[in-house]
């Protein structure tokens, strides 16, 4: 492998860049109109425009990738995250084209992405599942029997969603016959499939996802858990390791359903599988993430191993030389995610000029990030500023030093995330680990606009 | 003109982001040329549109697309609609599609831009005449390269 072509942007085009570089690799960006002063492609050795703003024309579109592999003799390809990390048929271009494409085979991302697939793997290693249908329901009356069988609330969740979306809550008979047909509908506008599978919804769950990695020569690791409740409508704001509701015993027994899951599906490169926990301390799982993750900066900081490095040696066909007993977890590691949002007016997206930004920095931080001071944020992709990733040898100490971190943290110009992260650490509940999943979303609803 | 001062006038050359360089004084005509067979890196990478507008308006770069140019030369831009390498024969034994001062109109091809072996046809998209041909053949060419400008 000699030149890889990142296609992404953002700060995973930045870290994936970093990791080829620290390889002695060589880089190219990729960009739309939108991104031509993007730290990614003044980082990368070279760079081709591939399209206009918009992803569909510039980002997911497959023909300039390759070609720009093509005119650029790239002879790798990083997906990273979102966009098409996750697109069996683009990983299979790539194959077909003589491309590396960093990450699993094809067939691994087809059969763990569809989740009724990889309800049913998990399943056949002895792993526990949420109660739910076997694969789709197909309509209103098959979808109510299967409800009753488990009870109400339950899920009704689209089988090629992601990212939080594609998801309805039925509480009763009538409720599920009405929102059967508008998740349908919806699933089919968002994601081109309007199949739908029914999950019973378990109450008041934490969600801690398991990071795992597997080579071309049948290795398997599990790199410790990442606590991952502290959501809003889904979507992270905050990661954790250790999760403070995990002991070494489940943590040890999490990691090897984890892998368990991933062998079984011949997986290879990284991968994060996601699991809720009950109050009982009961896990069940939920889905697998087969790619790089935002949050794989937790998992970097909490074991010492550089995730992205991993992944392109492993795509290198490296057999890696680890073992999992040598695999150490010490400290308690945050991520904090610093989005251009408003968290006093529901988190509206707040695009803009960066007039100033100036990152914290010293000992036991560090800043994920593609801006800078003078950066405008494009209001056509994803609202994230920066990650900040903080650390202790314990939880109370990494919160103290995320209190000095975030205070240093000036950015001004747009409306950020920061104020609802300063507001948490404060928080009762989260400094006793006394949340669940629907926490925030309640705080939001009870009108909380996260200042004191 | 001693040969210390043509050095340091190819190494002024090779930094900017000009390609041609011609001096001229009563006792001799120097000519500096840039090959362009590779795309420049990103530090030298010409970039087509003035990035504050880019950012600002919501729809900036459509309307610019097939309007007038900015600063420089009149007339508008044919520019690639895709990443490739650019052609500007059908065939390598036959004839330019065009030339300088031929008259196109919107479906006239003026040239191909080639990807994974499949030959894209580009139409001109407008009527005028064919003032200058900015690619050379077989350039590589990204998304928005100014390929030929029409007035």
């Amino acid at each position: 492998m000699k030149k890889v072509l990142i296609a992404n942007r953002g700060e995973i085009a930045v870290r994936i860049i970093r990791a080829c570089h620290d390889l002695g690799l060589q880089t190219v960006a990729v960009y739309s109109e939108a991104d031509a002063e993007a730290m990614h492609v003044h980082h990368a050795d070279e760079a081709i425009c591939i399209g206009e703003p918009p992803s569909a024309k510039s980002y997911l579109k497959i023909a300039n990738l390759i070609a720009a592999c093509e005119v650029t003799h790239a002879d790798a390809v990083h997906p990273g995250y979102g966009f098409l990390s996750e697109n069996a048929n683009f990983a299979s271009i790539c194959e077909s084209c003589n491309l590396t494409f960093i990450g699993p085979p094809s067939h691994a991302i087809a059969a763990l992405g569809d989740k009724s697939q990889a309800k049913a793997m998990a399943k056949s290693v002895k792993c526990p599942v949420i109660p739910g249908s076997d694969g789709v329901v197909r309509d209103v009356e098959a979808g109510l029997k299967e409800a009753r069988k488990y009870g109400f609330p339950i899920f009704i969740k689209a089988v090629a969603g992601g990212g939080g979306k594609g998801i309805r809550i039925a509480y009763s008979e009538d409720d599920f016959i009405k929102k059967f047909m508008a998740a349908r509908t919806e699933a089919e506008v968002s994601f081109n499939n309007p199949d739908v599978y029914l999950e019973k919804m378990i109450v008041n769950p934490r969600h801690i996802e398991v990071q795992v990695m597997g080579d071309q020569h049948g290795q398997y690791f599990y790199l410790g858990e990442r606590d991952c409740t502290i959501q809003r409508r889904r979507q992270k704001l905050i990661e954790e390791a250790p999760s403070p509701k995990v002991s070494d015993s489940l943590r040890k027994k999490m990691g090897e359903s984890a892998v368990a899951i991933v062998r079984a599906a011949k997986y290879h490169s990284v991968g994060t599988v996601e699991f809720l926990l009950d109050e009982a301390g009961d896990f069940y799982f939920m889905e697998v993430n087969t790619r790089i993750q935002v949050e794989h900066t937790v998992t970097e900081e909490f074991t010492g191993i550089d995730l992205l490095q991993q992944q392109i040696l492993i795509a290198q066909g490296e057999k890696l030389k680890l073992k999992q007993n040598d695999i150490e977890f010490s400290g308690h590691v945050f991520e904090f995610r610093i989005n251009a949002e408003n968290p006093a007016n529901q988190f509206s997206p707040s695009p803009g000029l960066l007039e100033h930004y100036i990152p914290p920095g010293g000992p036991h931080v560090r800043v994920d990030s593609a801006c800078y001071g003078g950066y405008r944020i494009p209001p056509n992709y994803d609202s994230m500023i920066a990650k900040l990733i903080v650390k202790g040898r314990t939880r109370e100490e990494a919160i103290r030093h995320a209190k000095r971190a975030l205070k240093e943290f000036h950015i001004a110009g747009v409306h950020t995330t920061i104020p609802f992260h300063q507001f948490m650490l404060e928080d009762k509940k989260f400094l006793s680990n006394d949340y669940t999943i629907n926490y925030i979303d309640n705080l939001l609803s009870e009108g909380c606009n996260f200042t004191r | 003109m001693d040969i210390k001062q043509i050095k340091e006038l190819m190494t002024h050359l090779e930094e900017s982001k000009l390609t041609k360089l011609i001096f001229k004084n009563k006792d001799y005509e120097l000519h500096l040329e840039k090959e362009s067979a590779n795309l420049p890196p990103a530090r030298q990478r010409v970039v087509h549109t003035d990035s504050e507008s880019a950012f600002q308006s919501e729809v900036p770069l459509k309307g610019e697309r097939g309007g007038s140019a900015k600063v420089d030369a009149p007339g508008s831009y044919v520019t690639s609609p895709m990443v490739g390498t650019y052609y500007a024969t059908p065939a390598p034994d036959q004839p330019q599609f065009v030339k300088v001062g031929d008259k196109v109109d919107e479906n006239t091809v003026v040239c191909i831009v080639e990807a994974m072996k499949v030959m894209n046809e580009v139409k001109a998209g407008m009527s005028g005449v064919v003032a200058e041909i900015l690619a050379d053949n077989s350039q590589p060419v990204e998304f928005g390269t100014r390929l030929l400008r029409i007035i």
